[in-house]
């Protein structure tokens, strides 16, 4: 061994030590930097050579820098945010649904329920008076406005979650854009040999952005070569192509549909604020929009029956009280009285105005099993409790995955975060290392000059 | 190879902040409504509970205004029936005064003239009206029920019908609102009117007063144990108004039961939630100025 590989192995040695500690440097840098995964300098032996019969070490390289991540924990990051997406978008819209059947605070539909059949009540205690009669003009024309109001309702909050369809379907199809150009540019860039770890930070991050909006999965394909597709298998991305969603109406619904390479795909979409938007629109407020329809149908219906089969004050048959609904859907939005003449009110039996036997019947209609089964009062409730079980169960279900998601997000940072403490203990080897590196050197230095002297 | 912690803890902080200002957000909004379902979500059985509580108190409260409206009625029908005893108990004693042999023609014709005084009160008592509607005219009650006419035996023709009317006053309690005036005045059992009728004719005519005089005490039994009605309906009204209060009570209890906030509970929520809040913000501005390896580098 010649001193001059002595010293060789020194600058090798400082050269590899500046390269860690600009690693080092890198992660304090970025210690606040979200989507940052922490780097390490991998330094090596460099190969022995052998002289005779003596193996002589070379000195030490920096091998490579690598980001530490477990693919595995972000997976299961994405999963959850998947179901997050669909929970938060789902329960925003729920609690928006719920203030309009806010009865824990007495505003809703039961009291214009009950005020409109108990006026028939006060009208049987007094059936020719005309102030009872007026009552039920009133308090007919506020359930009808109650019903109508509570059904507009809905119906914006069903256009709110189709705008959400159409805007979600933009962001993704921007987040699909950027995934497949760092796609490419960590293609090249790998097969260029060179450094890919702030762009899979960036891809990761954009993934987890993604599946908040979508159900997506990934397939890695040797190495660097990513694709990502739904649940329902509808490709997102393959390498650095990616295919946009598209929203349109559809035809019978108006209502936005997505669609892939022109296949609608709506109803295979399971995950993110999109599969949030979607349940909320198709299912959940049909669902309560179709029950206070059936409720708004029977109510105007039984009324009506009712108050056709008694006489009013005229001494006519009675007549229609609600216009009459066509069909159940749509009964609620469309409610109107169809008389402004209390004197039609028909609370006589028999033609004479005395007699309230029909005023009654029509008052006794609220306890009656006049809707699918049950009395007005306890289907609406059954209505109400539905939607505060879909509310109760969706915000449950969102803080259990808000925890796991925060649970996941610290063992990700247990892996891949940067710890100040373990930066500056590098910090203190690297410097050490580097500083006697230097004095081998000077040392060389110092036997060079001996040897020179010698001469 | 050691544990790695978690380096990065301010995330967690965070969240930590945030769970305990929601308790605390949710212990101060059932102090200030006092209620512990403030939306269908936070109870959905209570939530459907509640509808048909505040449902059976909406209908309670309907049958104590109701019953305070037929209590007005039915007092107005019992006064006037009332008035009309005095008015029958002086046509007795003028049937008793005309049964007199002593008695002029002259004098009797004077004791008919009163008597016809007496039944045109009591043809107007028999029209009483409340609220613009006639008391004693059966269901026809925009008719006037009597009107005099000589030409009938009862001295009246009869314009109402003989239905009676029942209020409810409660889930299946219903009570009869009226006693048609046909009923009361020209019973077929003894009629009121019919006997003063033939008192005056008897009186104008001499024959038959001491028969028509015991008619008449006959119609006046009658007419008594009829207008009992009205006392033994407002009797009723008023023991159902009594049960309406009780119930009202109980459901107002039931109401609270289901959702009254406890007050002292809440307040020691907030309290505990507001104790856990500060010492989490101590502590967390603590743990973030603790120092790390690198704050002691020279």
């Amino acid at each position: 061994m010649s001193l001059g590989s002595s010293l060789f192995i020194a600058v090798q040695a400082l050269l590899t030590e500046k390269g860690a500690l600009a690693v080092t440097s890198n992660n304090i840098s970025n210690v606040n930097t979200p989507g940052y995964t922490r780097e390490v300098a991998n330094l090596e032996e460099t190969p022995p050579v052998r002289l005779g019969n003596l193996s002589y070490g070379t000195g030490v390289n920096l091998a490579s820098i690598t980001s530490v991540r477990d693919n595995i924990l972000q997976l299961r990051l994405n999963q959850e945010t998947q179901n997050q997406g669909r929970l938060d978008t789902f329960t925003n819209g729920l609690n928006q649904i719920q203030t309009v059947f806010n009865e824990p605070a007495g505003a809703g539909l039961q009291s214009l329920l009950s005020n409109f059949f108990n006026s028939f009540q006060t009208l049987a205690s007094d059936p020719t008076n005309s102030g009872a009669r007026q009552a039920v003009i009133g308090a007919a024309q506020s359930l009808a406005a109650g019903f109508k109001q509570t059904a507009t309702t809905l119906i914006e909050q069903q256009q709110n979650a189709d705008q959400g369809v159409v805007q979600t379907v933009q962001r993704i199809n921007s987040l699909t854009a950027q995934i497949a150009r760092l796609n490419g540019e960590i293609a090249s860039a790998a097969g260029g040999g060179q450094n890919t770890n702030s762009f899979q930070d960036q891809r990761a991050q954009l993934i987890t952005q993604l599946s908040g909006l979508i159900d997506v999965q990934t397939v890695t394909a040797n190495g660097n070569a990513l694709t990502l597709t739904t649940n329902g298998g509808t490709l997102l991305v393959v390498g650095n192509q990616n295919f946009d969603l598209q929203s349109a109406a559809d035809p019978t619904t108006n209502f936005q549909h997505v669609f892939a390479q022109g296949k609608d795909i709506t109803a295979t979409i399971q995950g993110g604020a999109l599969a949030g938007d979607i349940q909320l629109r198709d299912q959940e407020i049909p669902s309560i929009a179709t029950s206070l329809d059936t409720l708004a149908f029977n109510v105007a219906n039984s009324v009506n029956t009712q108050n056709a089969s008694g006489f009013d004050l005229n001494g006519n048959p009675g007549g229609n009280i609600f216009t009459p609904p066509t069909a159940a859907t749509g009964a609620a939005l469309n409610m109107t009285v169809a008389i402004t003449d209390p004197n039609l009110i028909a609370a006589s039996a028999d033609g004479t105005p005395g007699n309230n036997v029909n005023a009654t019947a029509l008052a006794n209609l609220q306890s009656q099993n006049v809707v699918s089964g049950q009395s007005p009062i306890s289907y609406y409730a059954g209505i109400v409790a539905q939607i505060g079980n879909s509310g109760a169960t969706a915000s449950s279900q969102l803080a259990g995955e808000n925890l796991l998601i925060q649970q996941l997000g610290d063992q990700i940072n247990a892996v891949s975060g940067v710890s100040l403490d373990e930066e500056g203990a590098n910090l203190i080897l690297y410097q050490n290392a580097y500083m006697a590196a230097s004095k081998v050197a000077t040392v060389i230095n110092g036997l060079f000059q001996t040897t020179i002297n010698m001469v | 190879m050691s544990i790695r912690v978690n380096p990065n803890i301010v995330p967690d902080l965070v969240a930590g902040i945030g769970l305990t200002r929601q308790q605390l957000n949710e212990a101060n909004q059932q102090i200030a409504s006092g209620r512990t379902i403030n939306q269908p979500s936070d109870d959905p059985a209570g939530t459907a509970a509640l509808i048909l509580n505040h449902s059976a108190q909406s209908q309670t409260d309907t049958f104590q205004r109701n019953i305070g409206n037929l209590q007005g009625r039915l007092q107005t029908a019992d006064s006037a029936l009332n008035s009309a005893v005095n008015a029958i108990n002086q046509a007795i004693s003028l049937g008793v005064e005309a049964g007199n042999s002593d008695l002029s023609n002259g004098d009797r014709q004077a004791i008919a003239n009163q008597l016809v005084g007496i039944q045109q009160q009591l043809v107007s008592i028999a029209n009483t009206t409340y609220g613009g509607t006639y008391l004693f005219a059966g269901t026809l009650v925009e008719t006037q029920p009597f009107t005099l006419n000589p030409a009938n035996s009862a001295g009246v023709t009869y314009n109402g019908n003989n239905a009676s009317v029942t209020a409810e006053i409660n889930n299946g309690e219903t009570v009869t609102t009226n006693v048609p005036g046909s009923q009361l005045f020209l019973n077929g059992s003894g009629s009121l009117l019919g006997a003063i009728q033939q008192l005056i004719t008897a009186i104008q005519t001499n024959p038959g007063i001491g028969a028509a005089s015991t008619a008449l005490g006959a119609a006046n039994s009658v007419f008594d144990s009829q207008k009992v009605a009205y006392g033994t309906a407002l009797n009723q009204l008023e023991s159902a108004g009594n049960f309406l209060s009780t119930e009202h009570t109980q459901l107002a209890t039931q109401e609270n039961n289901i959702d009254a906030a406890d007050l002292a509970a809440s307040t020691s929520n907030f309290s505990q939630a507001s104790i856990a809040y500060q010492t989490l913000l101590k502590a967390e501005s603590n743990i973030l100025q603790l120092p790390n390896l690198l704050t002691f580098l020279q």
